[in-house]
């Protein structure tokens, strides 16, 4: 059926098109209202690299801050991340560094609690009330994650920075450069994309995997520890025994 | 083991060396001195431990004060996760303080298990002990615990355990462990904390948690397996039963093929199976229709999928095959029609699946099976199951309604071999041929022997029942399949029979049917299921065919029997005599003759209503179809679809069900239009369309602006409708005196044979009533050819006497058409005159807003003019000038009415901010409130702060998306505020320019 199964998960910002992408890959379609996600959503598809047929197993989590004690359980276990913002919201690539500190941290494996300066990155300067909101928020997120530290262990998972929204070129609030330089600092892939027009949709998921198999060929993972996300295909031969005989029509019984 | 048991030695040693009176006492006071050693930092591990076993001995004297501080424990286990010998003994400790007497109120337990749940660190340390050991007795026994947490407080643990990310994986990590011990009580832990809780579902998918499931069961031997992989079917069933996500996950990771071993059976299984092997049949199944759960998006696929892997074929094969238990055959037919259930690409299939019979070994439809199932098993839950089944098939399918439509086909004689629909018509009316066999013995004819011997038979009304469903679903929604039923013959009739009496007709199903209903007139004893069943169908037929309904009109007699019928005064209102039902029945199939009547029909039509206005009345009508609706069997019907019934005793016939509720009330809803249309009669000549082009634009206006006139042509009407009746009661008093007279003369002249005619026929079926008026004094002379002349006399007079009342009735009837047509004309008037009301009205507005502009205008002009004059500069350049500053300023004018439009709106964003900030404060504090509560008072029930979060959660989602609204309103405000400084700017400038 496949040689790999890969499980990745799709984290970023309410309202930066993360179901989107999955929709565009998985049905090739979009779909144009936000339909906030609730908890997490499910899509597969099968993909071949190097001639091999690879199923991509993919979450797509819930951006709203007060679902992320159930996202949380997620990011362990996954072989590789999209971390989406939207280019026509600043703030969005803002709290990148909120989302990257927490796997920074994990590759560390340490206790600390996050950064000020870091805290401050994430908090909408713009209004008081909202600030209210988001600090409130913020300070349970960070809560959480020191509980959860031990929880990110998988250090070799595969990042890749998404900014969304590309066709949306007359509202940019955040420019290519910027975006190429972050990943390159935080040691990310880094593409553009548009849900909308599904441009580098595709390569978005198809370039991690191939990284991710890259990194499997240099023998970075222990295939057998499924914490990594990763796993080794059935030989095609042993996945029909499950299957029933060929359909009968006739002489049932 | 030998660890375990020393410990188990080490407790006895320690509980015997105490009796029980100087224990109790001494309990009191070391119970807390034996914790404040666990507390003491100064000393050893050892005495610590020996500290815990000690309290453990103390049994239920030390629950609370241990309870009261868990924390010391689980902190002492986290310091020594390597001490293998303190952990056990810890996590005894802790289970033993929560585990539950049955004969107990066991408030300190549950207290104590709410004191477990509150801190979340607890949770923490067991989840990372199971990290850090493989140890098989604490493993075993953290188990243990979380099955007793469980049980105690189910919704609590699931929060908890959704709060901590890691503790999904450990308990994972418990199903892979290689010791079937802890496999198995791992298995029991998931059972209970997969029930309900979609988050916790979704993260046991995420982690592997389908594909350890179905590892476990293939390696347990699959349906051969015992209780372990019943287990696993029922968690796989929690895991996916309403939850789309999961059930997506479960067809996308090929897991659906992996279920087909469970359902497959050996030969010898057919006859006996084990207990094992049967219940994991039934979960399997159960799992299946879980699968295939009506309103679920991810239904059609999972259909596909369960077809595609030939499951379809082995549930078939379960369903209508040699399987022994008819509780299996049951519930896979059930499951077969969901599976099939809207989706043609399963019902195609389905249809062309054969079975080879065990009888003569040739090979049978499914649907011929099936078929025979329905009318011949003897058990009432298959029966349904196989309806459940031809309902799903039939359903929406037209192409299968026609095609079963035209296997009713006269059978040939002698043939055995019957089609599905032969047998289906031959069960409709065995009833029949049973009674009119008994009841007048038919002569001496080929197929005698077999018609006495039905005739012997029982009726088996069941399978009359069921037959008559099918026969419903194959007519329901679709013309074409009711008009193809319409030709649909069932007997030829023989040619030596008729050979005399020229050419005779075939009998149709249709002419059966009514033939049928119109026969159940004479028995009395008859079972009321057979009128109802033919009824119900005849109602579906008549829906929306006006072929139909001209073919029952083809018969005089038809029409009078349904009347007559509503007529007929309740006699019993004995619940098994469902009269009230059967009424009802009768009353919709009136109703669907008059709302589905070919439209040139108007003689029909006005036969029609007359009879529902006067001789039923409108009311009476009505008040007979809201009746049924109101009995017991109707409003359960209308709860909805029913589930799947195994038990033997809750299984009955269903008089209705939930599709037939819907078509009832729509009928019912139809009448009552129809009634508001017969109560303001319309002259023909008025055009139909006539209020619907005044009505949209005075929609509200025309009954609140002049309802004295029609109110008085009401009242009016009132009277004469009153009139009306008196005078119809007169005649029907007469009529009775007409009745009894003439029954008098029969009696006198026993040579008279000849049946009276229904005298009363005010209305014939046939004819108008206009037409039928004259009948009673045509008819009448020719029956009088007694000599008897007085009463021939008074007979003469009453029938003036009608004719005179009816020449009445006539003219009041005129007088009501002229007026209310002339009411209609003045509501029309009305109608009118609203419209132009409106038109004028609008505009007046229309100039006042021009004279407003105006005045604007002028007072801008003045203000130009003025600042001209001020620089007494009058030149034409310079009125273009003014022109442009005007047409600046108006435009500034508009701008500023949406900047205060936008700013009203960012108000009102605010506002709403506002609120739902209070509200999170006050959920924020109603939460701590909550926690407060359930960690000081003991016994707190479960914590609501679940809902809570969700609420909050909802609250601050909303907010987000307010956010997100608000600042790009701002943005909208700051674009507006720009365009306005910079138009100020520019008319700055031109002021300027304009000052030079
Ligand atoms: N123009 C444009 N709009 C997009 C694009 N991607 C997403 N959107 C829109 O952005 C909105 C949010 O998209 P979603 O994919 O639902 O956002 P999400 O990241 O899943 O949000 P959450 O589920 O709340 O975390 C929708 O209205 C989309 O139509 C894109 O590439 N171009
Ligand atoms: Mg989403």
């Amino acid at each position: 059926m496949y040689a790999f199964l890969f499980k990745y998960i799709i984290i970023g910002d309410t309202g930066v098109g993360k179901s989107c992408l999955l929709l565009q890959f998985t049905d090739k379609r979009f779909q144009p209202v936000h339909d906030l996600t609730i908890g997490v959503e499910f899509g597969a598809r099968m993909i071949s690299i190097d001639n091999k047929p690879i199923k991509l197993q993919i979450w797509d989590t819930a951006g709203q801050e007060s679902f992320r004690s159930i996202t949380r359980s997620y990011y362990r276990g996954s072989a590789g991340a999209l971390l989406v913002y939207d280019i026509t919201r600043r703030e969005t690539f803002n709290h990148l560094t909120c989302w990257l500190s927490k796997y920074k941290r994990k590759q560390n494996n340490t206790l600390q609690l996050a950064p000020p300066q870091n805290h401050d990155n994430c908090v909408p300067h713009s209004n008081l009330h909202l600030t209210w909101i988001s600090a409130q928020c913020q300070m349970r997120f960070w809560a959480d994650d020191v509980d959860d530290a031990r929880a990110f262990a998988n250090s070799n998972m595969t990042i890749i920075l998404i900014g969304n929204k590309s066709d949306l070129e007359q509202k940019r609030a955040v420019s290519y450069e910027e975006g190429a330089k972050f990943a390159e600092e935080n040691g990310l892939i880094f593409l553009e994309t548009s849900a909308k027009t599904a441009a580098n949709v595709e390569e978005a998921f198809i370039n991690t995997a191939k990284k991710i198999y890259e990194k499997i060929q240099k023998g970075d993972f222990d295939i057998k520890d499924e914490t990594f996300g990763i796993k080794l295909g059935q030989p095609s031969n042993k996945v029909e025994i499950g299957a029933a005989p060929p359909a009968q029509k006739s002489g049932c019984c | 083991m030998s660890q375990w048991l020393g410990g188990l030695l080490n407790r006895a040693a320690a509980a015997g060396g105490l009796d029980g009176r100087s224990r109790q006492q001494e309990s009191e006071v070391s119970a807390d001195t034996l914790l404040d050693r666990i507390a003491n930092d100064q000393l050893s591990v050892d005495d610590k431990q020996h500290a815990i076993s000690q309290l453990t001995s103390l049994g239920k004297h030390m629950y609370q004060a241990v309870g009261s501080r868990i924390p010391l424990i689980t902190k002492l286990m986290q310091a020594n996760s390597n001490n293998i010998e303190l952990l056990r003994e810890s996590i005894e400790l802790l289970t033993s303080i929560i585990l539950c007497n049955p004969v107990n109120d066991n408030i300190i337990q549950i207290h104590n298990t709410e004191l477990f749940i509150n801190d979340k660190s607890n949770f923490a340390v067991i989840f990372n002990v199971l990290n850090l050991t493989s140890d098989h007795y604490v493993r075993y026994s953290v188990c243990t615990f979380l099955k007793t947490l469980l049980t105690n407080r189910f919704e609590s643990v699931q929060e908890s355990i959704l709060a901590c990310p890691m503790s999904v994986t450990s308990i994972m990590g418990l199903l892979k462990d290689s010791r079937e011990v802890i496999r198995n009580e791992a298995l029991l832990v998931l059972t209970d904390l997969t029930k309900s809780n979609q988050e916790i579902q979704k993260i046991i998918a995420f982690d592997g948690g389908f594909e350890i499931l179905q590892d476990i069961i293939r390696i347990e031997g699959q349906s051969e397996g015992g209780i372990v992989v019943n287990d696993c079917i029922t968690i796989l069933n929690n895991l996916l039963k309403g939850n789309v996500l999961n059930q997506n996950f479960f067809r996308e990771m090929g897991c659906i093929p992996k279920l087909a071993p469970l359902l497959q059976v050996q030969n010898t299984d057919m006859w006996i199976l084990s207990d094992n092997k049967f219940s994991i049949i039934m979960s399997t199944l159960d799992l299946i229709l879980s699968l295939v759960e009506r309103n679920n998006l991810s239904t059609p696929a999972n259909q596909q999928q369960i077809s595609h892997c030939s499951m379809m074929n082995l549930i078939i094969r379960l369903g209508l095959g040699k399987m022994s238990s008819q509780f299996i055959r049951s519930k896979a037919l059930y499951t077969l029609g969901e599976i099939i259930n809207m989706n043609p690409e399963n019902i195609a299939e389905f249809s062309a699946v054969s079975i080879k019979s065990e009888l003569n070994g040739q090979s049978q439809s499914a649907l011929l099976k099936l078929t025979l199932v329905l009318l011949h098993s003897k058990d009432l839950i298959e029966k349904q199951s196989a309806a459940h089944v031809f309902k799903c098939y039939l359903t929406g399918n037209e192409e299968a309604q026609m095609a079963l439509a035209s296997t009713i086909t006269p059978p040939a004689p002698g043939d055995d071999d019957l089609s599905i629909g032969q047998h289906l018509v031959r069960a409709l009316f065995s009833w029949e041929m049973s009674t009119t066999q008994s009841s007048t013995p038919s002569p001496a004819s080929p197929t005698a022997n077999t018609a006495s011997l039905l005739a012997n038979m029982r009726i088996d009304i069941n399978g009359f029942w069921y037959s008559s469903m099918v026969i419903i679903y194959t007519l329901r929604d679709s013309t074409h399949a009711k008009e193809q039923m319409l030709k649909a013959v069932v007997e030829i009739p023989k040619s030596t029979a008729t050979a005399g009496s020229g050419e005779q007709q075939p009998l149709t199903l249709f002419q059966k049917l009514m033939a049928a209903l119109l026969a159940t007139k004479k028995q009395q004893d008859i079972d009321p299921l057979i009128k109802i069943a033919l009824l119900k169908i005849l109602s579906i037929w008549l829906d929306k065919s006006p072929r139909v309904v001209t073919e029952f009109f083809k018969n005089g007699s038809h029409l009078s029997f349904i009347v007559e019928s509503i007529l007929q005064p309740i006699t019993s209102t004995a619940a098994n005599s469902l009269q009230v039902h059967i009424q009802g029945l009768f009353t919709a199939v009136l109703a669907q003759l008059m709302l589905n009547l070919d439209e040139n029909n108007i003689a029909d039509r006005n036969n029609l209503s007359s009879i529902i206005n006067h001789r039923i009345g409108l009311n009476s009508f009505k008040e007979k179809m809201d009746t049924l609706r109101k009995t017991d069997q109707f409003t359960h019907a209308e709860q909805g679809e029913e589930p799947f019934q195994t038990a033997l005793d809750k299984i009955s016939i269903q008089l209705f069900d939930f599709d037939y509720t819907i078509f009832f009330k729509d009928i019912c809803d139809k009448v009552r239009l129809l009634g508001t249309n017969m109560n303001k009669p319309r002259p023909g000549t008025r055009p139909s369309s006539a209020q619907s082009v005044t009505s949209p634009n005075t929609a509200s206006s025309p009954p609140s602006s002049s309802p004295a006139v029609p109110h008085i042509s009401k009242e009016q009407q009132q009277h004469l409708e009153n009139e009306n009746a008196l005078l119809k009661k007169k005649i029907e008093e007469m009529e009775l005196q007409h009745q009894q007279q003439q029954q008098q003369q029969k009696l006198s002249t026993p040579g008279n044979q000849s049946p009276l005619p229904p005298v009363v026929s005010i209305p014939t079926p046939t004819a108008p009533a206009v037409v039928a008026q004259p009948e009673p004094v045509t008819v009448t002379p020719v029956q009088q050819q007694q000599p008897t002349t007085e009463i021939n006399n008074q007979n003469q007079e009453n029938t003036q006497l009608i004719n005179e009342l009816q020449m009445l009735i006539e003219e009041k009837d005129k007088e009501n058409r002229i007026l209310s047509e002339a009411m209609s004309k003045l509501e029309d008037l009305i109608l009118e005159k609203d419209d132009k009301l409106e038109e004028l009205s609008n505009q007046i507005w229309l100039l006042n807003q021009q004279l407003q502009q105006e005045k604007q205008q002028n007072e801008q002009l003045q203000l130009a003019q003025s600042s001209q004059n001020n620089n007494s500069m009058a030149s034409n350049d310079s009125n273009v000038d003014i022109f442009e500053l005007m047409r600046l300023r108006q435009e500034n004018v508009d701008y500023d009415a949406k900047l205060k439009s936008f700013e009203k709106q960012v108000n009102d964003q605010h506002h709403l901010i506002q609120t739902l900030k209070a509200d999170n404060q006050q959920l924020i504090l109603s939460k701590e409130e909550i926690v407060k509560k359930s960690s000081s008072s003991p016994p707190v029930p479960t914590s609501p702060s679940n809902v809570n979060n969700l609420v909050l959660a909802k609250v601050e989602s909303e907010l987000a998306e307010l956010k997100i609204k608000y600042s790009s309103l701002q943005k909208d405000q700051d674009e507006i505020m720009d365009w306005a400084t910079k138009l100020e700017v520019e008319n700055s400038t031109l002021k300027a320019q304009l000052g030079k």
